[in-house]
């Protein structure tokens, strides 16, 4: 292999062998561009809900609702008592009518909280000083008394998304993996296949004294080769469907949880292209040099039943 | 060169080939090997390749013990010989160029060598023309030109050739013997299977006489054999076909003529 005359028409070798094997060279990028695009697409589900999480976490205001008929002097109160407390560092009035326009204008979450349109209690919006005691300052909010219909933050919202965000890796990981494997497979019999096809070729070249590196390289080439087209066609058509999904979710997503917008496709590229060109190198590369390990070593004295006396 | 101790070789299917041959090939020799169809000729060559392994005995060329060779030293034994195979062995998806080239790039050749040398093999062959053919497009003598070039390729030590000329036409055989005889001045051993009996007495060389898998008889047409121990006599043979050089001959000369004429 010092050559590199050689390499270059090994390289010429193995891409022709695809063309050659067509079939089985088709099945094999579909099934990877089947993995890669699955795997593209719980990465960028993950990447949204992560945008999600972190709008959702800070918003750090805790949203005390009033009971109904509380009078105003009974909510004047309430209010010095809630800037009595340690930990709070402001705290709004929000009437009924504003609660609603705030809604109606898309500046509010509160829709998650199953917080009925035709009717919005007043509310105060307590903004806590320190978030280390976030906690200790919700439970003083909620024992103020029968003036205090309920208290509402959005950290629980948060700690819920989070929890789904870890499922999600962990099965997407794992229908990940097992694709993976299964590309590995489709890949390394593709190879092998052609391989099978070449026995001829492999043996003249072992008789003329190629060395098993030199014999390797177009299949690897092969299995290389199938592993990039892979990954790129996969790149393109998660890009085409997430254009599509993006316009058919980002209105329900909006009208849903107002303010927010999708991850723009830029921000995936590049973890995306490294990740699937990677996947694609490792599934292709790893494929072919399986079955060509295991080839060569089956067939290390060749019978030759060539010889037509 | 070549050392053949006491090879036996049978195929899995029971079939035995060369049954406790000894032989020795010294280098710049060049030895014809004759016998009828079937008599184990290729196998010797194959065992010579070590793409058959013997059932028996012991096999050394060149500086490699053939039983105690490493998988990794298979390409480089290979490597430091040429090797016309009886079915070519060109490979059916690259052009005449590329099956020559092939084997320079085996062992790493630059790509500018390849290319003077393989346009000198192919003139050397008189198939300057068909450069770009695939070998299908070719015929048969052409096909074997392409191999013979091909073995010629690295400038090896040791030309084998298992029948040549079997798919070429008389004056090309007798060119193809006078350049391996030119290959053999200059220091190349050539072993060179053959059916062609006027080609073998044309030349003084040594002959080795293979039937039924054993040396019937080895030593040159016009010379004395070898002063090396010979291999040992045949194993019988069925009594149908009864070996004529165990009747005395007259001379060395008339033992060699019997047994090729049963050959
Ligand atoms: N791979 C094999 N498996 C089993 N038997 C084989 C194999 N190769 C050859 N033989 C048998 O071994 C014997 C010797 O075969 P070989 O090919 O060496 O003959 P040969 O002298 O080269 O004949 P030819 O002149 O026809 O080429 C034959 O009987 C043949 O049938
Ligand atoms: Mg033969």
């Amino acid at each position: 292999m010092r050559g590199n005359g050689g390499r270059v028409f090994l390289t010429r070798m193995g891409l022709h062998n695809i063309r050659v094997n067509k079939t089985m060279s088709i099945a094999s990028v579909l099934v990877l561009i089947s993995c890669l695009m699955l795997m593209g697409l719980v990465f960028m589900a993950a990447i949204n809900l992560n945008e999600m999480l972190a709008q959702f976490s800070s918003r750090n205001v805790i949203m005390v609702y009033l009971s109904d008929g509380v009078t105003e002097p009974e909510r004047e109160s309430l209010e010095r008592q809630i800037m009595r407390l340690e930990n709070v560092q402001g705290c709004i009035y929000i009437s009924s009518e504003e609660a609603y326009e705030k809604i109606a204008a898309g500046q509010d979450f509160s829709v998650l909280d199953g917080i009925q349109k035709d009717f919005m209690p007043e509310s105060f919006e307590v903004t806590p000083l320190s978030m280390a005691e976030f906690d200790e300052t919700v439970a003083q909010l909620e024992g103020l008394g029968s003036t205090v219909q309920r208290v509402r933050h959005f950290q629980g919202v948060a700690r819920q998304l989070s929890a789904l965000e870890r499922a999600l890796t962990i099965v997407g990981a794992a229908v990940i993996g097992v694709l993976l494997v299964v590309s590995v497979f489709i890949i390394s019999g593709t190879v092998r296949a052609t391989m099978y096809s070449r026995q001829q070729e492999i043996k003249v070249m072992k008789s003329v004294g190629a060395a098993p590196s030199f014999i390797r390289w177009p299949f690897l080439v092969e299995g290389v080769a199938l592993g990039v087209v892979g990954s790129l066609a996969a790149m393109g058509l998660v890009f085409v469907l997430y254009l599509a999904l993006a316009q058919a979710l980002e209105p329900l997503l909006s009208s849903l949880l107002t303010g927010f917008t999708l991850v723009p496709f830029g921000q995936y590229l590049k973890y995306l292209l490294p990740g699937f060109l990677g996947v694609g190198l490792l599934t292709g590369g790893g494929g072919s040099m399986f079955s060509i390990t295991r080839y060569l070593k089956e067939k290390v004295y060749e019978n030759s039943e060539l010889e037509a006396a | 060169m070549i050392d053949f101790r006491d090879v036996t070789k049978e195929y899995p299917n029971g079939t035995v080939a060369l049954r406790r041959v000894s032989l020795h090939i010294a280098p710049r020799e060049f030895v014809f090997v004759v016998g009828a169809s079937g008599a184990g000729k290729s196998t010797f060559l194959k065992l010579l390749l070590h793409e058959e392994i013997p059932t028996g005995g012991t096999i050394r060329v060149g500086r490699f013990e053939l039983s105690s060779l490493k998988p990794r030293q298979i390409p480089l034994f290979r490597r430091q010989m040429g090797v016309v195979f009886q079915d070519f062995r060109l490979i059916s998806s690259m052009d005449v160029y590329d099956n020559i080239a092939f084997a320079m790039r085996v062992v790493g050749a630059k790509e500018k060598a390849i290319r003077e040398r393989v346009a000198y093999l192919l003139q050397l062959v008189g198939l300057s023309q068909k450069a770009q053919s695939n070998p299908s497009e070719l015929s048969g003598g052409e096909q074997q030109r392409v191999a013979i070039a091909r073995a010629l390729a690295n400038k090896p030590d040791l030309i084998i050739a298992d029948e040549p000329t079997g798919n070429i036409d008389p004056r090309m055989s007798q060119e193809l013997v006078e350049l391996f005889m030119r290959l053999n001045e200059v220091g190349t051993t050539v072993v060179m299977v053959t059916h062609a009996h006027d080609l073998v007495r044309h030349y003084n060389k040594r002959v080795i006489i293979l039937e039924n898998g054993a040396v019937a008889a080895d030593g040159g047409l016009k010379q004395a054999p070898p002063a090396r121990p010979q291999a040992p006599p045949p194993t019988p043979r069925p009594p149908a076909q009864p070996l004529r050089v165990n009747t005395p001959p007259a001379t060395p000369e008339d033992t060699f003529l019997q047994i090729w004429d049963n050959a």
